[in-house]
């Protein structure tokens, strides 16, 4: 299992449009995707489920990533958080 | 109807009849077994998605990535397990699937209006417009068409709905109660359909005949024969003209003896780079940061500013984009700004002075987003040397700052704006200082000449002080070309057929302007003839 935390830049915070990007990304994938805040959770490749998780501007979120291609995974969604929120 | 007011989403006009478009209430009934429903489900889920696909393509062409997702987003709502588990449960129920989507996303935008954030709140569209699609799409009967060509009067008008009808049967289109920022508005706007967006609602029933103005935003309900006759004069006038500016588009223009310029297009916010790509300019001109401060509670981050920039440098793609640093006025005065802390002397540099981490970081975000595109920045309100010698030691503040935190940027042209006397007779030192000027001439008249750019008296007070206006101009060009940087006017007169046969006389390089006015400004360049004039 591969984990990363996240601070949320965007001032809209997980919005419709990023919720898109990592949903859509996150589905590449074998593994489960996890999005935690706090003790909220959330399925990583559904979208309602992403944006009823609410994160806003300076959360900080923690993603966690367990499955055959995890690694490659986790590199990717790095990248897709950080250039999305 | 009297009381509503209109905004302009985009230009034009059109007469026909009207057509209300309003989301009809669900029935629920019988369905036709769990079985049945479920394949009609998937089938139509099929055609939802292929639907959204095509839209996402067409919008992404014309409006850019950020825009288009909307319709990436939809899909993913369309094909989410959640969505699908809450239809499912209804099925079983041995409903109807129309009720079953409809209950469904009652359901899920009900979750989000619960949300305390406001922009959540929001998504809750989304859905409705994902609910709209699939229901339209079940629906052939009860689909929205236009039979013949016609204005549609929405409320709550999907944009996928929008996106399906034919274009040429939309002669205009009026959103109440919806936001010339909203996503439908945006796809009118991209589809160029004369449009209004209407602040509030109404309960009177709307039909007949219309006219949709979208140049005066009025919306005339069945008007008289004489409204009739000088609006068709209206329409055939305004789209002879327009097809005559349209052979313009795309050629490089120059005056009959042989003088050129460039036109550059001027923007206030980043939501009009689109239209800068729709009027033909080589560029922008002048971007006026200042929208990143106003309209909010406190100053924007570095990140926030990052974003903006980024994006209008991706739009513009190589073309270039000139920003202006952030010239906070007495005039355009953010909240938390007090009046006592700003006026015309403390405007720019000393503002900066004051403020400087805030000005840091506003060249980092500038410098940062360099990398997006052909950026080049320009300093307002320059009046001396030492003015340009303090914008280079923050400049290199800025640059140590991101190459310790190992950030990429470019090296970019930094210019400034002559818009003072003071600028004007320093400029032969200061053209060697920085790589290119533009006279901002709206400040250089209203500081010249003593007089505000509202008074009612500036028309007649400019043409008794031409001379004195023309020769300041000209000597900044002067000088300008003489240490071999290039010169632009980025003020009023830059459109203005009274000064541009002098501009292409004494041979300034650029002139920006609203973007509306390119290709008018082509015409008139086109049709001057500078070694005609006598009285330049």
């Amino acid at each position: 299992m591969k984990s990363f935390s996240y601070k949320i830049k965007d001032k809209n915070g997980i919005h419709a449009r990023g919720a898109g990007a990592i949903v859509n990304e996150a589905k590449n994938y074998e593994a489960n995707m996890t999005i935690k805040l706090g003790n909220k959770e959330a399925d990583l490749k559904r979208i309602f489920a992403v944006l009823t998780l609410c994160a806003k501007y300076g959360d900080v979120v923690t993603i966690e990533i367990d499955g055959a291609d995890e690694d490659i995974a986790l590199e990717k969604m790095k990248n897709i958080f950080k250039e999305n929120v | 109807m009297k009381k509503m007011k209109f905004i302009q989403n985009y230009e034009g006009y059109g007469i026909g009849q009207i057509v209300t478009y309003d989301k009809k209430s669900v029935k629920k009934t019988l369905g036709l077994g769990y079985e049945a429903e479920l394949e009609r489900f998937n089938d139509v889920k099929k055609k939802a998605l292929a639907s959204l696909d095509e839209s996402y393509h067409q919008a992404k062409d014309q409006l850019g990535e950020k825009n288009a997702a909307i319709f990436l987003t939809h899909k993913l709502m369309i094909e989410d397990e959640d969505f699908f588990s809450l239809i499912d449960k209804e099925l079983k129920e041995n409903v109807n699937l129309e009720y079953a989507i409809y209950n469904a996303s009652e359901k899920l935008a009900n979750n989000i209006h619960l949300l305390e954030d406001h922009y959540m709140r929001e998504r809750a569209n989304d859905i409705k417009d994902i609910s709209s699609l699939l229901l339209s799409l079940l629906n052939k009967d009860d689909n929205f068409d236009l039979k013949e060509k016609s204005i549609i009067i929405a409320k709550d008008l999907p944009v996928d709905i929008l996106l399906k009808l034919d274009r040429k049967m939309i002669l205009g289109l009026v959103l109440l109660n919806t936001s010339i920022y909203s996503h439908v508005a945006i796809i009118a706007k991209m589809l160029e359909i004369p449009s209004l967006c209407a602040i509030g609602n109404t309960k009177d029933e709307i039909k007949g005949l219309g006219i949709i103005d979208a140049i005066d935003e009025k919306l005339i309900i069945n008007p008289k024969q004489k409204e009739i006759e000088n609006y068709n004069k209206k329409i055939k006038d305004y789209y002879e003209k327009k097809a005559q500016l349209e052979a313009f588009r795309g050629k490089d223009v120059s005056s009959i003896d042989g003088k050129t310029l460039e036109l550059y297009a001027n923007i206030s916010s980043c939501l009009e780079t689109q239209k800068v790509l729709n009027s033909d300019a080589l560029g922008i001109g002048l971007f006026r940061s200042e929208f990143l401060y106003l309209n909010q509670d406190n100053f924007p981050t570095e990140d926030e500013q990052f974003e903006q920039f980024k994006y209008v440098l991706n739009l513009m793609k190589d073309k270039p984009v000139i920003i202006r640093t952030f010239d906070i006025s007495s005039d355009k005065l953010p909240t938390y700004i007090k009046p006592s802390e700003i006026d015309d002397n403390s405007r720019a540099i000393s503002f900066y002075k004051k403020y400087s981490d805030i000005f840091l970081h506003h060249l980092k975000a500038l410098y940062r987003s360099s990398i997006y595109g052909n950026l080049a920045i320009m300093i307002p309100m320059v009046k001396d040397i030492n003015d340009v010698k303090f914008i280079y030691q923050m400049i290199d503040k800025a640059k140590i700052d991101l190459k310790q935190d190992e950030i990429l940027f470019k090296d970019i042209d930094v210019g400034i704006m002559v818009e003072t006397k003071e600028a004007v007779d320093n400029s032969i030192k200061l053209a060697e200082m920085v790589s290119f000027f533009s006279i901002g001439t709206n400040d250089l008249i209203q500081n010249t000449l003593n007089i505000n750019r509202d008074d009612p008296n500036l028309k007649t007070v400019l043409k008794n002080n031409r001379n004195i206006i023309a020769d300041l101009i000209e000597n900044t060009v002067k000088n300008a070309h003489q240490a071999g940087i290039k010169v632009g006017i980025c003020g009023e007169l830059a459109k203005d057929p009274d000064w541009i046969p002098f501009f292409l006389h004494i041979g300034v390089d650029i002139l920006s302007m609203n973007p509306g006015n390119i290709l008018s400004v082509k015409k008139i360049i086109a049709e001057t003839n500078t070694s005609k004039l006598k009285q330049i």
